[in-house]
């Protein structure tokens, strides 16, 4: 199992960079709610 | 051009033609949560569904409980395809012995099967193990395919309904498309497949012996079930590297011709399903027959292309006969090549028989223009007919600006709300297109990545992005794209190029659903005949054009007279 995660902190960025596409889509749906 | 190559075009739209109706009475069904005969077999499956995640599939939602229900749900699959890959190395179904994914990759292979793009930065049969292919991303082609039909049904409950709360139930609807549509019918075409000669076993491989005695290993797989539904779901991703292009994913005449129906045929059917919803079935029609007018011009000229062939090859004094053959199989030639090219990127399908980089630079302008205009030519399952739908928003508020009356589409009245939505929906596309491929082009790790320099470098470029934001999924060819930056900043165009899409288009439905019905009078402006077909062609040419045309000019236009020209990148 170590060989398959041998770069932690890299899964972190990308896992990093899902949540933020998350929130930015959540953030999108607030923001039409203005138009 | 020949005889025998205009035939297979003509068929072709004759047949899709053809399917409309009885695919579209079929979505209606599913439409409407009628009972149909499915149900006997498949309604427990369906009630067990709701149980297990608490869901009271009559419970109305409004476009935001609708939108909220779906990204959550989105979300979880990038989720879960982000740990298959990851782990792929200690899981089962994995004969080769492949290792983890890389993290960028699974990052990106995630978003791309989760958005319906299925671009690939990688080669299916020497990266992902059986697991993977069927558990992460098969699954996914279905989910995000029963995903596109969701938003589709919600946005014609905006017209159909009068003065409602809600749009829908984005679980019961999802559930619904995926249970007795996409699985049954994904079934029969993959048995169809097995039929004809597509592999479906967990072997890895098989050993073969050449005609020049030479050993090769052929790659095996589960090949006809994940066939069946990329092309049903408009996916694209190949089970093989090279897509239908290899002769254990695409085996013939005959499966080339049903894997291009099944791109299309729910896509169609849609358009009839919107018109019986809305009361009056010639709308359907209306819009179909702009859809077929479009994607006739689009075959037609990408086949004169392809067959003219390639005058610098001519010139060394090769056979013009068969046209330009660079990058397409013989079993195919131009004709089929041409309009398998054309239906994959009217529809966001994405699979491709014949490497589109080696098109012809006028051969390859078409598809790039139908994936920029938002493949709304048949286009995605679900996706097509919102995006076209977008485009008569549109088209009927320029008809009102003329005529100065409020403008009114199948007895909605369209007001300020959906026409800022509806040019919010259509300008995220070229944003991301336009933004992301000018961000590649300027920066080395973008221009690292390209195999020719020039217009024909800049065209890659451009068709990366292009096929990731518009969820199309195909790959021009050339661009080394499995590279941090470029799985990184072409799975943040898929991303926003279907979520920022479909949420404006989801608050359209929400606006439009409240709306009172306001019934056709003699100031209404007809959108069921000619005048109103040639309308709606006209803006979404105009549109596409005026926002595409300077990056197609520097892209395939300049690659095209460099060429008549004699040089070659």
């Amino acid at each position: 199992m170590a060989d398959q995660l041998e770069a932690p902190m890299t899964d972190m960025i990308w896992i990093a960079a899902a949540i933020g596409l998350g929130l930015a889509g959540f953030a999108f749906i607030r923001l039409l709610d203005a138009i | 051009m020949t005889v025998q190559g205009w035939m297979l075009i003509i068929l072709f739209i004759a047949l899709t033609i053809a399917l409309a109706r009885p695919m579209g009475a079929f979505l209606f069904a599913l439409y409407e949560g009628r009972r149909t005969p499915l149900h006997a077999v498949l309604g427990p499956v369906e009630r067990g569904f709701y149980r297990l995640g608490g869901v009271d599939p009559a419970r109305e939602q409004g476009w935001r409980g609708y939108a909220v229900a779906l990204l959550l749900f989105n979300l979880l699959g990038v989720a879960l395809i982000y740990a298959v890959l990851r782990l792929q190395g200690a899981l089962p179904f994995n004969p080769q012995g492949f290792g983890a994914v890389s993290p960028d990759l699974a990052f990106n292979t995630a978003i791309s099967f989760v958005s319906n793009t299925n671009w690939q930065s990688y080669g299916g049969e020497t990266t992902l193990s059986h697991f993977s292919q069927m558990f992460a991303l098969t699954v996914q082609n279905f989910l995000s395919a029963g995903t596109g039909i969701a938003i589709a049904f919600a946005l014609i409950r905006g017209f159909a309904r009068r003065e409602a709360p809600g749009i829908g139930n984005f679980w019961a609807d999802m559930t619904r498309a995926t249970l007795y549509l996409l699985l049954p019918l994904s079934v029969i075409l993959a048995i169809a497949y097995i039929a004809l000669g597509v592999p479906q076993t967990f072997a890895a491989s098989v050993e073969a012996t050449t005609l020049e005695g030479a050993r090769q290993t052929l790659a095996l797989g589960p090949v006809a079930s994940q066939l069946a539904i990329k092309m049903l779901g408009t996916n694209g991703g190949g089970f093989f590297n090279v897509n239908s292009a290899h002769p254990f994913e695409n085996p013939g005449a005959l499966a080339n011709l049903i894997q291009m129906l099944s791109i299309f045929v729910i896509g169609a059917g849609l358009t009839w399903t919107f018109g019986k919803a809305v009361g009056n079935t010639r709308q359907g029609w209306a819009i179909l027959a702009v859809m077929m007018l479009l994607f006739t011009a689009g075959v037609a000229i990408t086949y004169w292309a392809e067959a003219a062939g390639n005058p610098l090859v001519t010139h060394l004094g090769v056979s013009d006969a068969l046209g330009n053959m660079e990058g397409k199989d013989v079993r195919f030639g131009t004709a089929a090549s041409a309009l398998f090219a054309v239906v994959t990127t009217a529809a966001s399908c994405g699979a491709v028989i014949a490497m589109h980089d080696s098109f012809m630079p006028l051969g390859s302008i078409i598809p790039l223009f139908n994936m920029q205009l938002g493949e709304l030519i048949v286009g995605g399952v679900g996706a097509g007919l919102y995006a076209i739908l977008l485009y008569c928003i549109l088209a009927v508020f320029v008809a009102g600006l003329m005529v100065g009356r409020t403008p009114e589409y199948v007895g909605k009245k369209i007001e300020a709300r959906e026409v800022k939505l509806t040019v919010l929906a259509i300008a995220v596309l070229p944003m991301a297109v336009l933004g992301l491929t000018a961000l590649a082009s300027v920066l080395d790790l973008g221009l690292a990545g390209r195999l020719n320099l020039g217009p024909h470098g800049f065209s890659e470029i451009l068709y990366a992005f292009t096929s990731a934001a518009a969820n199309n999924g195909s790959a021009f060819g050339g661009l080394t794209a499995n590279t941090p930056f470029y799985n990184g900043l072409l799975a943040l165009g898929m991303f926003v190029g279907r979520f920022f899409v479909i949420f404006p288009v989801l608050a359209i439905a929400g606006s439009l659903a409240a709306k009172r019905h306001t019934p056709e009078g003699a100031g209404s402006f007809p959108t069921t005949g000619g005048l109103w077909i040639g309308l709606l062609a006209a803006v979404i040419l105009i549109v596409g054009g005026l926002t595409y045309l300077p990056a197609l000019a520097l892209g395939p236009g300049a690659d095209q007279a460099a060429l008549a020209a004699g040089t070659t990148y």
